[in-house]
């Protein structure tokens, strides 16, 4: 019978480690915020190598380090270099916020974009997408933090999952942005050395070779590239993550905190040093059933195979680089949704007239309580990261037409575009239950799609550029 | 003729009181082989993989060596394969099935080292036609390239206005 890598107490002593470093380390870079735009943008000062850090590091998270594997566990080789496309995700996200940028020099979130360019409709549609997709990946993380420890050390999956979330908000609570993107630094930097030493040293103890010898033998299928589960997967999963990227504020946030002329080279950047690591991750996977590693849940096949390879000292490393990838997304996340309550819904709607140190108190509120509702709903383990996860595919997707044309296109009207997010959601909510969470994605952006293209052939509307930025001179006046 | 009939009345009452005595009796027994119970899912598969689920008849029971072992055929002579399970964990990942029907029954030891088998339980693995696969791929390629033409067209057009306003 496999045993766990590290005992319950190890896991418990480095985890509280970590998580004071952490909190510590975001109490020290939160003394420097001085005013609101500090503490949601990091003063809008962050130069090229923080900005590429952050971009890479966010991206890494429990869907590269967890769901990459489950992913090649079951779909084989498509599985990981599938997920490698979601790099795409980054980089054509490059050259959008260069225009998001030049748009909304002074602007603060994704939300404010979509009221200011669709109007009201557009923007309560755009809201329940991002709130829906929020929680969705705020879950999978806390949920990730739970399955990493019960995989690595047997502990509670509750006890793990708590813990990665009082260590996030903590530390997000205290240092802002500012926080975040120090922490994604440091984080960025544990993830590449990490993935890169385990991938090594996997190869050199275990070899190509007698994995392939075992998968053909006793798994053929997962050398299948003719997969049809796989086949289904791939351009969904390349949705999902423009989806993610397109529509998130988590991206929108950053965008707007990069100094000029940072945030194409950044994401660029960014994108392409994240494009080899779900190879990397999902490769781990593959060796799985020559080890005889068959764990109970499909998400918890990455850390389980890394850490009986590795050994106990492996397993520490193992634990260091996931737990940095979960915190580098779950604290971007809980910033990044909490701007946007902050910002969209308490500043624009309800006190407009609210001053910064009241935005700050909100924000900070907004975090705490983001942190208390996930904990809520990661307690029950609802579904396996990866279902969960492509479910909000089915949502994000949507919103991929609507935010391209809206940034470059004048022709898109409010309501077209309102109403392409909403079709399409349904509709990749149908193939989500219909045929499986591998076409959720790709139903949901070539539905709004078609809806986006008839909107504009039959649109005599012309949008003014000029509304967004005169608004946001009305703001700062 | 009379005595016939009495015959016949005899026969059918024994066969009855054959029938209800009788038919507990295989149940029981079956129960009683079977420490172990295994389930697994009970639609067919199509993405060629699956979790089965292993109890033991008493909860208190602690399993040892929980092993899955899977083969094409009832007797477990055919391409039979054993999946152990990880830790203490007594539900297990099976991945990379091809189209068939697969048998799987669960094997553990108790403490004391007594060995305990499971009930069989048969899955269906039925991939999607590679048709409907290709035919959603093609729609994926087609629906990337018109997102990703429009994005660099478009971009290109805003980049090209910025240098050349007059034009």
């Amino acid at each position: 019978m496999t045993e766990f890598a590290l005992d319950t107490s190890t896991g418990i002593l480095i985890i509280v480690l970590f998580g004071l470093f952490w909190i510590g380390f975001g109490y020290w870079l939160g003394r420097k915020n001085k005013s609101h735009e500090d503490f949601a943008l990091a003063g809008r000062n962050v130069g090229f190598a923080f900005a590429a850090a952050t971009a890479m590091a966010t991206w890494v998270t429990s869907n590269t380090t967890l769901v990459a594997p489950q992913l090649t566990f079951q779909f084989g080789v498509w599985g990981m270099i599938g997920y490698s496309f979601a790099a795409l995700g980054l980089i054509l996200f490059a050259p959008m916020a260069k225009r998001i940028k030049q748009l909304l020099p002074n602007g603060y979130t994704s939300g404010d974009f979509i009221r200011l360019r669709y109007g009201q409709f557009a923007w309560v549609v755009f809201m329940i997408i991002s709130v829906v997709y929020a929680f969705g990946w705020l879950i999978s993380l806390g949920m990730a933090g739970g399955i990493l420890l019960e995989s690595l050390t047997g502990l509670d999956y509750h006890i793990g999952m708590t813990t990665i979330l009082v260590i996030c908000v903590g530390y997000t609570l205290f240092g802002g942005m500012r926080a975040v993107i120090a922490t994604d630094f440091i984080q960025a930097l544990i993830i590449i050395a990490g993935v890169s030493f385990i991938a090594y040293w996997l190869i050199d103890n275990i070899g190509l070779s007698s994995i392939h010898e075992n998968l053909t033998a006793e798994h053929p299928k997962l050398l299948d590239v003719l997969f049809p589960a796989a086949v289904m997967f791939l351009f969904n999963n390349i949705f999902f993550g423009l989806g993610e990227i397109f529509h998130s504020n988590v991206w929108w946030s950053r965008a707007l905190s990069f100094k000029k002329g940072v945030a194409y080279k950044a994401y660029l950047t960014g994108g392409l040093m994240w494009l080899p690591i779900p190879i990397v991750t999902g490769f781990i996977a593959l060796a799985a059933p020559q080890l005889g590693i068959f764990p109970p849940s499909m998400d918890m096949i990455g850390p389980t195979v890394a850490a009986a390879v590795l050994g106990k000292a492996g397993a520490v490393i193992v634990f260091v680089v996931i737990f940095s990838a979960l915190a580098s997304s779950l604290d971007s996340l809980l910033a990044a949704t909490s701007d946007l309550v902050t910002q969209d819904i308490y500043h624009k709607k309800l006190k407009p007239k609210a001053s910064d140190k009241n935005l700050m108190r909100f924000n900070r509120s907004c975090i705490f309580a983001l942190g208390v509702i996930t904990w809520l709903f990661c307690l029950p383990k609802i579904a396996t990261l990866g279902a969960l996860l492509n479910f909000a595919g089915a949502f994000v997707a949507s919103t991929i037409w609507p935010i391209l044309l809206g940034l470059y296109h004048k022709k898109l009207t409010g309501t077209y575009a309102a109403i392409a997010m909403a079709a399409g959601t349904a509709c990749g909510m149908i193939g989500y239950f219909a045929i499986g969470f591998y076409v959720a994605a790709l139903v949901s952006c070539a539905v709004s799609g078609l809806i986006c293209a008839v909107g504009i052939m039959t649109s005599q509307y012309n949008f003014d550029w000029k509304q967004l930025q005169e608004e946001d001179a009305h703001a700062n006046g | 003729m009379t005595k016939n009939k009495k015959s016949f009345n005899y026969c059918y009452i024994l066969f009855l009181f054959c029938f209800i005595g009788f038919l507990p009796t295989p149940t029981l027994a079956n129960e009683s082989a079977h420490q172990l119970t295994i389930e697994g899912p009970t639609s067919v598969i199509k993405e060629g993989y699956f979790n089965v689920s292993v109890s033991a008849k008493s909860e208190l029971q602690k399993l040892d060596k929980l092993t899955i072992e899977v083969a094409t055929d009832a007797d477990f002579t055919d391409n039979q394969k054993q999946f152990p399970a990880l830790g203490d964990f007594s539900t297990i990942s099976l991945t990379g099935f091809s189209n068939g029907s697969y048998h799987l029954r669960a094997r553990a030891e108790t403490k004391s080292g007594e060995s305990l088998v499971s009930n069989i339980i048969q899955v269906t693995v039925k991939h999607y036609p590679l048709w409907q696969a290709l035919t959603l791929f093609f729609i994926g390629l087609i629906v990337f390239v018109a997102v990703v033409t429009t994005l660099l067209l478009l971009h290109r057009k805003w980049t090209h206005s910025r240098h050349h306003p007059h034009d």
